[in-house]
């Protein structure tokens, strides 16, 4: 009898905790419904860099008077946040490649890469340096909880005379439980 | 406890009818007739108005859209907006611009977003604006 009692109370426990399972599911990135994590997802990725680029383009600094297009050096994007030790380069690559791919698109910029450019035929110069840089900050409220700050630096310099044509910085704040990780 | 007579009644009900009516006629703060391409959601129609959408290139060749909207309700409205660019064919333009961007505006408050297209050569848009937060 008390081994049946066990037997049923196991059952009982392993469906119970069966239940709780998280289903695993795709992401529709365009139609994502959870709510925000203390870290920097994807979606801080999209509106970090809508917002920079939509300030780059409206100001009207990327045209040039003849029509042609820049050729551009997009630095690394330098992680400082705080989450680097466990993906490394993820962020920054996200940020790089996001930004590369949407000053192209713009039809205003052609990318350079340094790193292919040393063998090739005919040297060329970049016109302008995109240097930028992701930094958190976390702080303590009152009731202990965290407020994370994210600000994403970015400078686009002209090389030949270094004046720097356009600065923006992205604000992404968050607040957190004290025991949240990102 | 005082007591109504029948007269003093059927006015009481007429009044109270003719309130209720003239109630129902009041039409709640609306948005107004929209341009086909804002698409405002069911889910913050009646709590949110847009005032006033003004597409201009301004300093660059790339047009841009400002959105002046509404809340009207007592309470702070979280909202969501995306503008997707489309060219002259009606076939839109991917890009990060194009995501959800999240506000909220204070009760009764009104409060502007601008959205710059990616490229040059767009046309078009569409301004979905919903509830979210």
């Amino acid at each position: 009898m008390k081994t049946q009692m066990f037997l049923i109370a196991g059952l009982v426990a392993l469906t119970a905790l069966t239940g709780c399972r998280t289903p695993t599911t795709n992401i529709d990135e365009m139609n994502d419904q959870a709510g925000a994590i203390a870290g920097f997802d994807y979606r801080d990725i999209n509106r970090s860099l809508a917002k920079a680029v939509n300030s780059m383009l409206s100001v009207g600094r990327l045209q040039r008077t003849d029509g042609g297009r820049w050729l551009v050096n997009v630095m690394p994007i330098k992680d400082d946040t705080t989450s680097r030790g466990r993906d490394t380069g993820a962020l920054s690559g996200a940020l790089h490649t996001s930004l590369c791919e949407e000053l192209t698109n713009s039809g205003k910029c052609l990318i350079f890469n340094p790193d292919v450019a040393r063998y090739a035929q005919t040297s060329a110069t970049p016109q302008l340096v995109l240097i930028g840089e992701i930094t958190s900050r976390t702080l303590f409220m009152d009731n202990h909880d965290r407020q994370i700050e994210y600000n994403l630096n970015l400078h686009l310099i002209e090389t030949a005379t270094g004046v720097e044509i356009w600065q923006k910085r992205v604000f992404i704040g968050k607040r957190a439980d004290r025991n949240a990780i990102y | 406890m005082k007591t109504f007579t029948r007269k003093e009644f059927i006015r009481g009900l007429l009044v109270v009818g003719t309130a209720g009516t003239l109630a129902g006629c009041l039409s709640p703060l609306q948005n107004p007739p929209l341009d086909p391409r804002i698409i405002v959601a069911d889910n913050i129609k009646g709590q949110l108005v847009v005032n006033d959408v003004r597409v201009a290139p301004g300093l660059s060749d790339h047009l841009t859209i400002q959105a002046t909207v509404q809340n009207v309700t007592r309470s702070v409205l979280p909202f969501k907006y995306r503008v997707i660019w489309v060219d002259d064919d009606g076939i839109q333009f991917d890009s990060l611009v194009s995501s959800w961007q999240f506000a909220s505006i204070m009760p009764q408050g009104i409060t502007s977003f601008k959205v710059t297209s990616p490229r040059a050569d767009v046309r078009n848009f569409r301004l979905y604006i919903e509830w979210g937060k």
